[in-house]
This record gives C-alpha cells, sequence and structure tokens, in this order.
C-alpha cells in the first residue's frame, strides 16, 4: 500500500515536460503530440505543462538540475549533447540521465544541390573539395555530416547555418554543394521532388516513403550510417525511482502504440518508433562507444 | 489569367462564407491577443493552434492559422507604443518613436499610424508576393552570406544618424551592443564566446530582454524618479485628430511607406533574415532618408509607419520561399508552414498551378485579418490612448508586472528576467547620460548577422576575401555603403566652400 499510496500522490500532480527547442519544431511537435494523449494512458489524473527551455544546453541542464521525483521530464537531441561531453567539460553527464523511452527515430540522408551534377556517394568521393552545408556546429546533424562524411572518405569542407532551412536555401543558392537532414523535413523533401535537389544516400535499410529513389545505407555497405540517425528520447534527471520511472516509461510507451497516436503520426507526418528504458538506455552508452571513435575529429571541427 | 482569376474568385467565396469567415475574425482577435503580450507571439500561437485544428477541415484551418498570423505584428506595436515595451520581436522598433509619441499626448495618433501602417502593409507584402510568384525563385535565390554582411553593416551605419549629441557616445553605445550580441554559444563558428566559464550565458543575452530593460523597465525608473503623475500630461489637451490623424499620416508620408513595406517584403523573402532585422532595417532607412533625422527616437511619425509597414510587410515575402520551396522565411512562417502541411498543404509548383485557389484563400484570409485587427485598433485607438492618462502609481505594476513576466516568458529562463532589470538600469544610466539606447538595439539586432554572414562567406571561399566584392549585388552593397559614409563629408566640404565666398563678400 505504501508502494501504491506514494505512486497515486505522485501522480496526482503537475509533470513539466521541458522541450529544449523553440515551438513548432520537430522535438516540440513530438512532445505536444505526446503529452495531449498521456494522460488517459496514467493511472491517475494527471496535468502537463510544456515548457521550451532554449538554448539546448539550458533546457538539458533546467532537466538535470531538477529534483528526481518524476515530476520533471523532457526531451533533447541526445546524440550531440553526448558528443559535447566526450570533447569538452560539461556539467552533466548522459549517462546519469533516467532514459525514459524513445518517441522516434529521425532517419536522416544526404542531398545535393541539382547543379552539382553530384548523384552518388562515389561521385561525392572523386570531388577535390565538397562545400558541405550544416544547420549548426553541435547539431545532431551537424555532428552526422562530419562523421558520414569522414566516413565515406569525402574531401569536405564545412560551412555552417542556423538551421535546416537555411543550410537547404545555402545548397539551393549554390552556396554549398550537400547537406544533410531528415528524410521527413519539408525544406529537403520538397527541392528533391522539385528536382532542385538530388538524393545521394539516406541513413536507412530500406527506400524511405518521401525519397523512394535513393541508395540507402545498406545499397551502399554503410550500414554503420543508420547508427547518426535522430532518437527523440524522453528522459528525466539522474536518480528517478524505479517504481515511477516505471510507471512514466511504460505510460509512455502504451500511449506511443495506442491506436489513438497512429492517426496523429500519419496527420502530421511524424512516423513513432517507441522504445522504452533499457533500449534508451543502450542506446546512449551505443552512442558513447561510436562517437568516441570520433573525438579527434570532433575536436578539429569545433576548433575552427 | 483566367485561371487566376477563377481561382482568386473561388477563394473568396469560400473566405466570406459562413461559418469560414468566423474562423478568420477569431484568428485574428487571437493574434492581436499574443502579439499584445510580450513575449508571446507568432510561433508560440501557431503551436498552440495546429492541436485544436485536427478536426477541422481543411479550409477551416487554413483561414484560422492564417488569421491568428495576421493579427499579431498589430497588436505587438500597441504595448510597444503604450508602455514602451514591444508585444512581439518585430515590433522593436516601434517603441522608438511611438512610445515619445504617447508621451506627447499623441497615442491615438501613433496608434492610428500603426493601424494603418500595418494594415497597408500586409496589402503591399501579399499584392508583392502575387506579383513576384513567376520569378520566386531568382529572387529568393539572389542573396547569400556576403550580401548578408553588407546588408547588416549598412544598417549599422545609420548609428551615425540616431545618436544625437555626441558621435563617439553613439559609437561607444554601438559598439556595447555589438560586443553584447557576440555573446554565447555561436553555431556558425562553433565556439562559446564572452560567456565567463557560465551556463547562463550559453544562449547569449536575448534581444527582447535587453529590449524590455532599455525601453521598458528604465521607463519605469525614470517615471518613479521624476515623480511623475501620468505617461502623459492629463491637463494638457490631447492633440487633436488623434487616429485619424494618425490614418491621414501614413497616406501624407507614402514614400516612407513604401519603401518600408518594400524593405519588409524583400526582407521577408531572404529565408533567415527575420522579421525583427526587417524592422531595423526599414526604421534605419526611414531615418537615413529624412530630412529631420535629429527626430527619430523622440517621437518621428515616419517611424512608426516604417515599423509598422515593414514588419506586416514582410509576412508577404516570408510566405514566398515557405511556399515555393517549404523553406520558411521567419520562425512564425515555419510553424504555419508545419499547420499547412499537417491539413494536406504542400509547398511547391503544384500549390501555384492546381491548387492557386487554396494559396489565394491563405493569401486573402492574412490580408482580411490584418483589416480586422487594424479596423478593431482605429476604432479603439482613443480609448486605449487614455492608458496613458492613468496614474503611474497604477501604471508601473502593471508594466513591470508584464515586462518581467514577458521576459521569463521568452525562453522559461530566469536568467531572462535578471537580463530585463540590468539593462533597466543600464538604459536607465544612458538616459541620465545621454547615450543612445537605439544604437545599442540596433547592433544588437545586427551584430550576429554581420558575424555569422561574415564567418560563412569565409567558410565559402576558403578564407578568401575577395568574395565580398566579386559578387555584383555585394558589390553594389560596399559601393553604397563608401557612398553613404564618403557623402556627409562630401556635402559639408561643398556648404563650406558656398559659405565662405558669401562671407568674404560681406567682409
Amino acid at each position: 500500500m505504501g508502494e501504491g499510496g506514494e505512486q497515486s500522490e505522485f501522480l496526482s500532480e503537475e509533470i513539466t515536460f521541458i522541450v529544449t527547442f523553440s515551438p513548432g519544431g520537430g522535438f516540440d511537435t513530438y512532445a505536444r503530440g505526446l503529452v495531449d494523449l498521456l494522460p488517459d494512458h496514467l493511472p491517475e489524473d494527471v496535468d502537463f505543462v510544456v515548457e521550451n527551455s532554449t538554448p539546448n544546453f539550458t533546457g538539458l541542464m533546467d532537466i538535470w538540475r531538477a529534483d528526481p521525483d518524476g515530476h520533471t521530464i523532457g526531451t533533447t537531441a541526445a546524440l550531440g549533447m553526448v558528443a559535447r561531453q566526450i570533447v569538452e567539460d560539461v556539467p552533466y553527464d548522459m549517462r546519469e540521465f533516467t532514459w525514459l523511452a524513445r518517441m522516434a527515430l529521425t532517419e536522416y540522408m544526404i542531398a545535393a544541390g541539382a547543379d552539382t551534377g553530384y548523384e552518388s556517394v562515389d561521385d561525392l568521393r572523386e570531388a577535390d573539395e565538397v562545400d558541405w552545408a550544416t544547420p549548426g556546429a553541435g547539431t545532431t546533424a551537424w555532428l552526422a555530416s562530419i562523421i558520414s562524411a569522414s566516413d565515406l572518405e569525402i574531401n569536405f569542407n564545412v560551412v555552417n547555418f542556423e538551421g535546416t532551412q537555411e543550410a537547404a536555401a545555402a545548397v539551393l543558392r549554390g552556396d554549398a554543394d550537400v547537406m544533410l537532414g531528415p528524410t521527413t523535413t519539408p525544406s529537403l523533401t520538397e527541392p528533391l521532388n522539385a528536382g532542385d535537389m538530388t538524393p545521394i544516400v539516406s541513413f536507412t535499410d530500406e527506400q524511405p516513403e518521401t525519397v523512394p529513389e535513393t541508395d540507402t545505407a545498406t545499397d551502399i555497405g554503410q550500414e554503420g550510417l543508420m547508427n547518426l540517425n535522430l532518437n527523440r528520447p524522453v528522459f528525466g534527471p539522474p536518480d528517478i525511482p524505479d517504481d515511477r520511472a516505471n510507471t512514466l516509461s511504460e505510460s509512455i510507451v502504451e500511449t506511443l502504440e495506442s491506436d489513438e497516436m497512429q492517426p496523429w503520426a500519419e496527420e502530421n507526418e511524424r512516423p513513432i518508433n517507441a522504445t522504452g528504458r533499457d533500449e534508451m538506455s543502450d542506446t546512449i552508452s551505443g552512442a558513447f562507444d561510436t562517437l568516441s571513435e570520433y573525438e579527434d575529429l570532433l575536436n578539429d571541427h569545433l576548433d575552427q | 489569367m483566367s485561371a487566376i482569376i477563377d481561382a482568386l474568385l473561388s477563394a473568396a467565396l469560400t473566405l466570406f462564407s459562413w461559418p469560414t469567415i468566423l474562423y478568420v475574425v477569431i484568428g485574428a482577435m487571437l493574434g492581436m491577443l499574443f502579439g499584445l503580450l510580450p513575449g508571446l507571439g507568432g510561433p508560440i500561437l501557431l503551436s498552440l493552434l495546429i492541436p485544436v485544428t485536427y478536426g477541422f477541415d481543411p479550409e477551416a484551418a487554413i483561414v484560422l492559422l492564417a488569421g491568428s498570423l495576421g493579427g499579431v505584428a498589430f497588436g505587438g506595436s500597441i504595448t510597444a507604443i503604450l508602455i514602451n515595451t514591444p508585444g512581439t520581436p518585430p515590433n522593436a522598433a516601434t517603441t522608438f518613436d511611438g512610445y515619445p509619441l504617447a508621451r506627447q499626448n499623441r497615442a491615438g495618433e501613433a496608434l492610428g499610424i500603426s493601424a494603418t501602417a500595418s494594415a497597408l502593409g500586409a496589402m503591399f507584402g501579399l499584392i508583392v508576393l502575387a506579383l513576384l510568384i513567376p520569378v520566386a525563385r531568382e529572387v529568393i535565390l539572389a542573396f547569400s552570406p556576403p550580401e548578408f554582411f553588407w546588408i547588416a553593416v549598412l544598417g549599422l551605419t545609420v548609428i551615425a544618424f540616431v545618436a544625437q549629441g555626441s558621435f563617439l557616445k553613439g559609437l561607444v553605445s554601438g559598439g556595447l551592443g555589438l560586443l553584447i550580441s557576440f555573446i554565447g554559444f555561436s553555431g556558425v563558428v562553433g565556439t562559446y564566446r564572452f560567456g565567463f566559464g557560465t551556463e547562463v550565458l550559453w544562449g547569449g543575452i536575448e534581444l527582447i530582454a535587453a529590449l524590455i530593460g532599455l525601453f521598458a523597465i528604465a521607463e519605469v525608473i525614470k517615471l518613479t524618479v521624476e515623480e511623475t503623475e501620468s505617461i502623459a500630461d492629463k491637463e494638457q489637451a490631447a492633440v487633436s485628430g488623434g487616429r485619424l490623424k494618425g490614418v491621414k499620416t501614413v497616406f501624407k508620408h507614402w514614400n516612407v511607406f513604401g519603401r518600408s513595406a518594400l524593405i519588409g517584403t524583400i526582407t521577408g523573402i531572404i529565408p533567415g533574415a527575420g522579421g525583427t532585422v526587417a524592422n531595423f532595417i526599414a526604421y534605419i532607412q526611414a531615418a537615413q532618408t529624412s530630412d529631420n533625422p535629429e527626430k527619430f527616437g523622440h517621437g518621428a511619425v515616419e517611424g512608426v509607419i516604417a515599423s509598422e509597414a515593414s514588419n506586416d510587410a514582410k509576412d508577404g515575402g516570408s510566405l514566398l520561399p515557405t511556399l515555393v520551396f517549404g523553406i520558411p522565411g521567419s520562425a512564425t512562417a515555419a510553424v504555419l508552414l508545419a499547420g499547412l502541411i499537417l491539413h494536406g498543404v504542400n509547398p511547391g509548383q503544384d500549390l501555384l498551378t492546381s491548387e492557386l485557389p487554396t494559396l489565394f484563400l491563405l493569401l486573402l484570409a492574412l490580408l482580411v485579418a490584418n483589416l480586422v485587427t487594424s479596423l478593431i485598433g482605429v476604432s479603439i485607438a482613443n480609448q486605449l490612448a487614455k492608458i496613458t492618462h492613468v496614474p503611474v502609481q497604477l501604471l508601473i505594476p502593471v508594466v513591470l508586472t508584464l515586462s518581467l513576466v514577458g521576459a521569463y516568458a521568452l525562453r522559461s529562463n530566469m536568467f531572462d528576467v535578471f537580463v530585463a532589470v540590468a539593462f533597466g538600469f543600464l538604459g536607465y544610466g544612458m538616459v541620465i547620460y545621454d547615450y543612445s539606447r537605439v544604437a545599442v538595439i540596433i547592433a544588437l539586432v545586427l551584430g550576429p548577422l554581420m558575424e555569422n554572414s561574415f564567418i560563412q562567406s569565409l567558410q565559402m571561399s576558403d578564407s578568401g576575401y575577395w568574395i565580398f566584392v566579386t559578387r555584383p549585388i555585394s558589390f553594389v552593397l560596399a559601393l553604397l555603403i563608401v557612398l553613404m559614409l564618403v557623402m556627409p563629408l562630401v556635402r559639408s566640404i561643398v556648404s563650406l566652400n558656398g559659405i565662405k565666398p558669401t562671407l568674404r563678400g560681406g567682409s
């Protein structure tokens, strides 16, 4: 009864869901979609408040310092923060957060400006130097850009912009040759469909629905690229008690896999790929192993 | 041509049918409310509205979202004029002359100017958008980082015009603004600068928090210290004409309006430039081209016209890359795009051909929402202006609460509240010692654009500096800056030469 009583008290209060990005973006959309339906899957009535705490680092620190009682959870682009932890002295430890679930895995792809004439990874390898537009140093797409370019043995020059839209605009203007972005973002899919950009490779096993005419990571024998895709996790501060973490985690996964969530995902073109606590924790541990191999590369590009 | 007219008629019939028109009005009112409250604004309103529209017909959803977007900018000008706090970032420059007008008992007139310039600016932006559709691609792709760099430098040159009194003090203010604008992590440079190793400065100094401090909180301190009874003198008769005079003023200064609306539209078209930059560049050109630049910052009606015409015109401009390429020209356009896609409106060639009625429905809803909010604005301008007669003892707690809550709401960050308070004292000190607060803000807005585009240009050119002058538009902009800096010198030499013979003749 003691545990049940504590759980009931916990679930009767308000839960703050911190999004470390601005309203309207991918993380915010997933978070708001989830918390709209999540109360129906919790044992007691709970109100959720979505708080956009930006920039990314500030929002992450808000979650890091929150009381570990389950009343503050949130979402961020975890891979970028893992990379920062590897190359810098940071006041957080990504391995210590209480990982609850994954909402989605957003897959990346590389696309080139149509006028560049690049059509494949081989074309990029043969170029003297490829100007590569990124949405900003330290972002997950930036990280995926420099690691994939390095793995694919492409001689590249990074041009940093602020956001995927600006990077896409730079490729369309000819300021840069290629970019990397989600296979679902209109900033990439619309120019691809219009023939203004050419797909090079998607970091997927099968061809994505949005870009059917592209090579995949499997096609070119580079399955490791799929480790760079964007996880959208839900997590809380370190040391949330197991009973509370389990309640939250199970309810989040149940919500994400529910019949109500699927129409939302289709309408918003936001695919759901839910996983639970253990899988998300393993993903973070795996990210440390993978990214540690690139420490020198990351340092070179953050020092530029 | 008949296809365009058919599409326009079809869109108009849909828009003015019941209950579709109701959604436009509801959207416009919500937009006005979210614009009015500092710290909220378009992206937050649209983010909250999108889930509400899930069950809506696509037409109803489109007009509700477009309508709400249409009401935001004018709403933001109301608090900018009445209490010196911009409701949204693109209303920032409205405070510079709007609030001084309110203090001169001309709040009704300022609100009339804002409402008229907003409505006409939106109309201008949408008409230009419709005309530019055939050449949209070329216009959007014409501006790259080297051109952005020169645009930012061009904007900074206005500090010479707005820094009344000591030129040196103007440079100090501008330099301070630039230094502050470089604080924080830069995704373009890839480093964290001037943060003294702290976490709180990671995201830099939030522009609106600084603005709220420099203007609204500094004003609260000033009103308190001066023991002023009300923002405007109750005993002094209100300037005759009020709101209607404001409406006429916009038509009287049609050239300032036209240039500002054009600047707003073009800046909106450029992805990444944003509404706040449009707002300042328009304000800057109004000051530069005025015969009385010294009036700016002290209640120049042209300042309010420039600011409000540009920030509404930019909505039309920012829709162009959004609708043609799926690349939003502003944060608000980015959220609107998500909402449109949700309801089956996909950007691209189809929207400009087979889906033309949908495009016109969106544009008409935006236009009608602007007209509705401006009409409401003009109707209640004189009543709103009475806020400036409320005793300051009652007004100060409200202004302070709005300011501090607004600063917090920007990023849910308590540090922004401290920034607002610190800038409040800084602003008051600048008033006392006659330093230009406008110069600080101009540098704060344009600093990141200048720095980012400078670095991006060098990243594009493998650190070659010729990129700044070897592109045609860059070259013209650079030349323009040289001319602007040299012309006052030439003028003074010419006038000196003209005076000398007269003096000699007189002697």
